[in-house]
């Protein structure tokens, strides 16, 4: 029995709350908070994002083959592999801190310096500045994925707004990182009140990402079902 | 299937559209990013960097000294950070300025003593900042550390203009400014001529030879604190005796017959020296506020070295001053150190840090504050993370010094909060001085260094930073020229041209 998209999407969305209610209940136990702090790297939370995002990329595959079988969906389907493609890199960034270890090795190098003179920012914020850095790439890969998804569900419905949605999560969550490194570059780090702060805007900027994830899966999955459905 | 995909459907929003927008925002935000990375929106502050010869700590009321000697100096610390705990790692100047130079100790950038030379290899800040779009310029007041002693490697402009120590007739206040003023109209000339060769900050060392001896300021600095005597009545000196006359001082202190009269003179004369250098920096500090260059410039002030005035000095350690041969003491070795950064790094002044802190740590420090980042063959470490962070700890459980200011004469300490260990290595001869610094800060009590089990840890870091020196060649002078060797006996730094 194949589940549904209706619960597929309301397991996902149950089980980013339960990391979330994880991360809040167990953040300052001694031995398991470092494990489901949502801050963190290489933690729990980080494995179940990436594996999220390799089932959007694989989903996004198994769209690709799907419309390539079909007759009637004569759009250019190398578009999914694309998404596919753009999907895996981010669930390998997850996993590997690819864009960490960048920016590490970039704010070492002169032109790095520059940059962070030009926020004022310290160690610490420099690393969330990676959404600066990238800023090019990562407005071009989100154009090209409000352009491939308006194109894909042009009749609107459902489909075009969870993608819709979900991209608009995932902006928001660059743009919180952004505001996280502004108010570590503005504000006194070493202050109880503004660390809870500071971790407020963090957590809802990893919840966003997670949000937008579940998104993902539930559009591709509802496609892919209904175009094998379709099919047979 | 209400939601599938159909050719004929027609897109909510135009698919050209979005691409147009997405590259056109792509566009923009690279464009922005280079311009950034490339340090064209960098808002980089210029550099004044001041050091003043021979000018002890204590005797600057910006760290709280009864006479009000450098009211310039107040002013800048408001706006930056006055440290109170900066050790020299050498008490002559040319191994000290070379140091502060390049963030080396004297046996790695190799100017060990005054009249020798800076490997032309080893790089210096004002190379470092030359190469990054500065325009460079230095103002030296003694001929030790002018051309002949490499210092003026990476300065575009390198000026010498002398302040006279032994010629006291006649003195007049313009003589003794030149160097204020040449630095002065060169940042001014900066500022207004908009020369092609300009570039878009400025690095201008300008160094203070006034508070050197001898102490003889020109009117009014001469009577400013006290009445001086000129000259007056004492045994041996059947032409009267000189307060302002450095050999005159050394001659009476040395033998004994020094009054406590004529002390306090000399000391309100060597404050007189401080009180005219810190006026003149006034006008240089009021002319950066008038020009909108003070906001955008990072301002350091501070010195090479102290000065022995009449504290007892061990003597098998090093001659009575006045002077700075009293290599080890805390009066030779602890200097000012004023830094004002750029408005731009958001920095809150008005702070005195307390953390223990070498001059060989300055250079990291501007160079990282200037927005750079500290290159690898500095050994010094930047203090900017206490400037960000009053209650940051301690990057220094220690610091060093080392000189060689007579050939065969190897000067080596170590100092933290509690403890001062100084080696004087003459030959094969070795002869260590133990002070507890915490409960004996005038130094007048050395510790017996054998079975001392504060001495141990020590000394045996003290080891470990011979080491590194142990294969240097410390004769390994060049040949001086005449103009060298008179000016050395000028400032009082060779007697005998054995010593060399």
């Amino acid at each position: 029995m194949k589940p549904t998209s209706k619960s597929v999407l309301v397991f996902l969305i149950l089980f980013d709350l339960f990391i979330l209610g994880l991360h809040l209940a167990l953040v300052d136990h001694a031995h398991l908070g470092a494990f489901v702090d949502i801050h963190k790297e290489g933690n729990f939370p980080t494995w179940y994002s990436s594996l999220k995002f390799t089932i959007v990329s694989g989903l996004a595959f198994f769209c690709y083959y799907l419309e390539r079988q079909s007759e009637s969906a004569s759009k250019k389907p190398w578009g999914w592999l694309v998404v596919c493609g753009v999907t895996l890199a981010m669930s390998l960034d997850e996993t590997g801190q690819l864009h960490e270890t960048l920016i590490h090795w970039f704010f070492s190098t002169e032109r790095g310096q520059n940059l962070a003179l030009y926020f004022n920012a310290q160690k610490g914020a420099v690393s969330l500045l990676w959404v600066v850095v990238f800023s090019p790439f990562l407005i071009t890969i989100l154009g090209g994925l409000i352009y491939f998804y308006n194109n894909r569900f042009s009749e609107g419905g459902s489909l075009l707004l969870g993608a819709m949605g979900a991209v608009a999560l995932l902006t928001g969550a660059a743009a919180l990182e952004f505001y996280e490194a502004k108010l570590l570059i503005s504000e006194n780090v070493f202050e109880d009140s503004f660390l809870k702060t500071y971790k407020i805007f963090s957590g809802i900027e990893e919840t966003l990402e997670n949000f937008a994830s579940t998104l993902f899966v539930w559009v591709h999955y509802t496609y892919a079902f209904r175009l094998k459905n379709m099919l047979s | 299937m209400p939601d599938f995909p159909t050719e004929n459907s027609v897109p909510t929003v135009s698919g050209k559209g979005i691409v147009l927008f997405t590259v056109l925002c792509a566009l923009f935000a690279g464009y922005w990013i280079w311009n950034i990375v490339a340090g064209r929106s960098v808002d980089r502050p210029n550099l004044l960097f001041i050091t003043l010869d021979t000018c002890r700590k204590d005797h600057l009321s910006v760290y709280g000294y009864d006479r009000n000697t450098s009211p310039g100096l107040v002013s800048l610390a408001r706006d930056g950070f006055a440290f109170e705990n900066v050790f020299t790692v050498a008490t002559n100047s040319l191994p000290s300025h070379a140091t502060l130079m390049t963030g080396l100790y004297p046996f790695e950038h190799g100017a060990i003593t005054n009249g020798a030379k800076l490997d032309s290899a080893v790089p210096t800040l004002a190379e470092f900042l030359l190469k990054r779009k500065f325009n460079t310029a230095g103002f030296v007041g003694y001929y030790a550390l002018g051309e002949e002693s490499g210092l003026n490697q990476g300065f575009e402009d390198f000026q010498f203009h002398k302040v006279e120590s032994h010629n006291h007739d006649g003195k007049k206040l313009e003589d003794d400014i030149k160097g204020f003023s040449a630095a002065l109209n060169w940042i001014r000339d900066w500022h207004e001529h908009k020369e092609a060769q300009k570039r878009s900050n400025f690095f201008v060392w300008l160094h203070v030879q006034n508070i050197h001896e001898s102490y003889d300021p020109p009117p009014p600095y001469d009577s400013l604190f006290m009445k001086v005597s000129k000259p007056g009545q004492l045994s041996g000196f059947s032409d009267g005796f000189k307060a302002y006359c450095s050999n005159d001082l050394t001659e009476a202190w040395r033998s004994g017959v020094l009054s406590e009269k004529y002390q306090q003179e000399a000391i309100a004369l060597y404050d007189g020296e401080i009180r005219l250098a810190d006026d003149q920096l006034s006008k240089i500090f009021s002319y950066l506020k008038e020009s909108g260059l003070y906001d955008k410039t990072l301002i350091v002030a501070t010195a090479d070295h102290g000065e022995v005035l009449f504290e007892k000095v061990a003597q098998n350690f090093s001659k009575n001053g006045p002077g700075h041969t009293g290599r080890y003491n805390d009066v030779s070795l602890r200097v000012p150190l004023i830094l004002k950064p750029a408005k731009s790094s958001g920095l809150k002044g008005d702070q005195n840090p307390l953390q223990l802190l070498s001059t060989l740590d300055i250079l990291p420090t501007l160079i990282e504050s200037l927005g750079f980042r500290v290159p690898g063959w500095v050994s010094g470490k930047s203090f900017k993370r206490i400037m960000e962070n009053a209650n940051f700890g301690e990057i220094n459980s220690e610091v060093y010094f080392q000189e060689t200011p007579f050939k065969n004469t190897i000067y080596s300490g170590i100092r933290n909060a509690s403890f001062k260990l100084a080696v004087r290595k003459v030959f094969r001869n070795t002869h260590h001085l133990l002070i507890d610094v915490k409960n004996d800060p005038k130094e007048l009590e050395p510790l017996t260094f054998e079975n001392n089990s504060q001495a141990k840890d020590l000394k045996d870091k003290l080891d470990k930073f011979q080491d590194r020196f142990r294969d240097f060649n410390p004769n390994k002078i060049g040949k001086m020229s005449e103009r060298m060797l008179k000016a050395l006996k000028d400032g009082g730094y060779i007697r005998n041209e054995a010593d060399l």
